[in-house]
């Protein structure tokens, strides 16, 4: 069984058409990441545009003088500090009704300050609303207190429900307790490269697609080259060799999704930085209800996309063993995989949109840790990401009975 | 041991590739014959278990071929029409590959692998890639992996389609060698391909068995009727029009013919001693 392991791995090595995309996903993924590190920018304390490297170590630098726990006593200090600024006339340009910081304050205050910001106001915008900061100014510092606001919104946006889903009781407590779990003050600092990493998660559909390709000759492949006529005939042609050319097939699958998911990782973590893994995902998402770390949310998130991976490896041997050519395999994979971009969110139906949620372009592309996206059965309540990991677990559980049988009562012609 | 074929039919919407067809087979060469759409690879495809009859079936010693699965299948070797390779596998790798899917131990496989690469004279290329072979050297290939596991019944499925004459010869000679105790069978629309090895041909048409026997026994169902004649070019013409030519050739101002016909094609022709391709001629002449 070994060797056949063994040959069946290295049949899908060797091909050239495997080879070239094998090596060319990880380039590319590697330059995604380099381009992203290269493209990012900010302006210094001066006002001088960084670019690149130097960018990020100017952000770096800014943001670890913020570091710290982010207290209701600090939040409501940098609402007061922001007012006290904003309130001096020498530091503000008003026109035509509008207003904007003077460069000097623009640069040295606004600029290093403005994400926390952001996330701080981002606690008093209205239930499922985001400003993205524009409510900054209506702050007076006498809100209710930071921590006490978040548990507050939540709760409006739990009792009131979103344009598609009322939560049922169960769900609100579910949401309530996991956010009860996250660690209290948040820790404010750099994250960078995690945060990079969370964003450039779909991305994973680029492996993803070079699997479908790579795998879709499995089985047609040896009915495309007539070399099913011998495998057939061997003692482990209907029996060994489909748990072989499986087997085969998930790990090689395996190792390719961690090898490219991981080169993108490494490369936006030399360039940003390893640091504040431990810090939690709040600071990435204020509404984030899940009591993550970076580290923690990027390995599950990368849990969500391996299982989705090797489940879509499974969809495709299914349909390769079924199927003449590789290329209608292709073809409906890509159909399968694509056609959750081309369904449009619902306002208003809830089940279509936690349907659409689960489809594998959409698993590959959001993460869904900001959202309150449950799935209720009876009196099982279910997260979005724990939903998507039993969906892609079940269906490759599901298919793998049957991935050869096709092979093997195949009629050679 | 024993293959029997019982009343296999295969067929495919309104036609019959095999039809009710009944055979028994020991160990021997067994050439089978047949113009191409006789249903000899149909055949040769439901011998193997890789095409389902749709009635019939095919028992070694007694016992059905698809119910005995991996048994079956330990005790064959087969050499498709359409030899699927793996381009970028080297010959030797490939080797390995196919003594693992018979089941071979790999220190078995290695040294079966290196004696029968030898053997089919492609030591020497051992190590490079298959895609890189001639048509010969991958027909000298097909061979070593049918007879990998040391099969006892061998099935060889047009295997000198696309090869010269000179690799045509040598592959003759390499079953030759692989023949003994075993069962091998051979189909062909080749005469020369099972003339001199086989110990029994069959001739198939249309799906059926239409005869059996040694190569002597077969000649001698014509014996009376292939011809030679000699006369002019006009007359030669006026018989290649009405008569089933084996041969033609021109001998200064006349023609020499060879007919097969149940009668004399004309008075002075005279009987000639038959040949297996005479036989063949005469069974498929429409064809």
């Amino acid at each position: 069984m070994g060797a056949l392991i063994k040959f069946e791995f290295v049949k899908l090595y060797k091909k050239k058409i495997n080879l070239i995309i094998f090596w060319g996903t990880c380039a590319m993924m590697v330059i995604f990441a380099m381009v992203n590190a290269l493209q990012t920018w900010t302006w210094d304390k001066e006002g001088n545009r960084l670019k690149g490297l130097d960018a990020i170590k100017c952000k770096k630098e800014m943001t670890k003088e913020l570091e710290g726990p982010l207290t209701n006593e600090r939040a409501k200090e940098l609402v007061m500090e922001f007012m006290e600024v904003k309130s001096n006339p020498e530091n503000i340009i008003e026109e035509e009704g509008d207003w904007h910081f003077v460069d000097a304050i623009n640069y040295s205050y606004y600029s290093v300050k403005r994400d926390i910001l952001y996330m701080i106001a981002h606690n008093y915008d209205a239930p499922w609303e985001n400003t993205w900061g524009g409510n900054l100014t209506d702050l007076t510092g006498e809100e209710e207190p930071f921590y006490e606001a978040r548990t507050h919104r939540l709760k409006e946006m739990l009792a009131s429900g979103s344009s598609d889903w009322e939560y049922s009781e169960a769900e609100q407590k579910f949401w309530l307790e996991k956010d009860k779990k996250t660690k209290k003050p948040f820790i404010y600092g750099y994250a960078e490269g995690w945060e990079q990493i969370l964003d450039m998660m779909g991305f994973f559909t680029i492996p993803l697609i070079s699997l479908f390709i790579m795998m879709a000759g499995v089985y047609a492949g040896e009915y495309e080259s007539h070399a099913d006529h011998i495998i057939l005939t061997t003692k482990y042609g209907k029996s060994k060799v489909i748990a072989a050319k499986n087997l085969a097939a998930f790990l090689f699958g395996g190792i390719f999704v961690i090898l490219t998911t991981f080169l993108m990782y490494l490369i936006i973590l030399l360039c940003n930085g390893f640091d504040g893994g431990n810090l939690v995902i709040q600071n990435f998402n204020i509404d984030s209800p899940y009591p993550f770390t970076y580290v923690q949310s990027v390995l599950i998130c990368t849990g969500v996309n391996f299982v989705l991976a090797f489940a879509m490896i499974a969809v495709t041997l299914f349909l390769s063993a079924r199927m003449k050519g590789g290329l209608p395999v292709l073809a409906i994979m890509m159909l399968f995989f694509f056609i959750g971009m081309f369904m449009r969110q619902s306002t208003e139906n809830g089940i279509y949109n936690h349907i659409l949620y689960l489809l594998p372009y959409n698993v590959a592309s959001l993460t869904e840790l900001g959202y309150l996206t449950s799935y209720r059965f009876g009196s099982l309540i279910l997260d979005c990401i724990n939903m998507r990991y039993v969906t892609y677990i079940l269906l490759t559980a599901v298919l793998l009975p049957f991935i050869g049988r096709s092979f093997k009562k195949h009629q050679v012609q | 041991m024993e293959l029997s074929i019982e009343r296999l039919t295969k067929q495919y919407g309104n036609k019959i590739a095999v039809d009710k067809l009944n055979a028994k087979f020991g160990t021997g060469v067994y050439g089978l014959l047949g113009a191409n759409g006789a249903g000899k690879t149909t055949l040769m495809r439901m011998l193997c278990g890789i095409l389902d009859p749709t009635s019939g079936e095919i028992k070694l010693d007694g016992m059905n071929n698809l119910d005995m699965g991996e048994v079956f299948r330990e005790q064959l070797g087969y050499l498709p029409q359409d030899f699927g390779y793996y381009p970028d596998f080297k010959a030797r790798e490939f080797m390995l590959y196919i003594g693992a899917l018979k089941g071979l131990s790999p220190v078995y496989a290695r040294e079966r692998a290196d004696e029968l690469l030898e053997m089919v004279g492609l030591k020497e290329v051992a190590n490079k890639k298959i895609k890189t072979f001639s048509g010969g050297m991958k027909q000298r290939l097909g061979i070593a992996q049918a007879v990998m596991n040391d099969p006892k019944i061998l099935v060889f499925d047009e295997p000198t389609a696309g090869l010269d004459p000179k690799e045509r010869v040598r592959f003759r000679n390499l079953i030759s060698d692989f023949a003994s105790e075993r069962m091998v069978l051979l189909s062909t629309h080749i005469v020369s391909d099972v003339e001199y090895i086989a110990d029994e041909i069959l001739v198939m048409k249309n799906g059926t068995m239409i005869a059996r026997g040694t190569v002597t026994e077969l000649v001698d169902t014509i014996s009376d009727k292939v011809w030679r004649v000699i006369t002019d070019g006009e007359s030669a013409d006026a018989l290649c029009r009405e008569y089933n030519i084996i041969n033609l050739r021109h001998i200064e101002d006349k023609v020499e013919l060879r007919i097969v016909s149940d009668e004399a094609p004309m008075d002075m022709a005279e009987h000639v001693v038959p040949t297996l391709e005479d036989l063949y001629l005469y069974e498929f002449k429409e064809g």
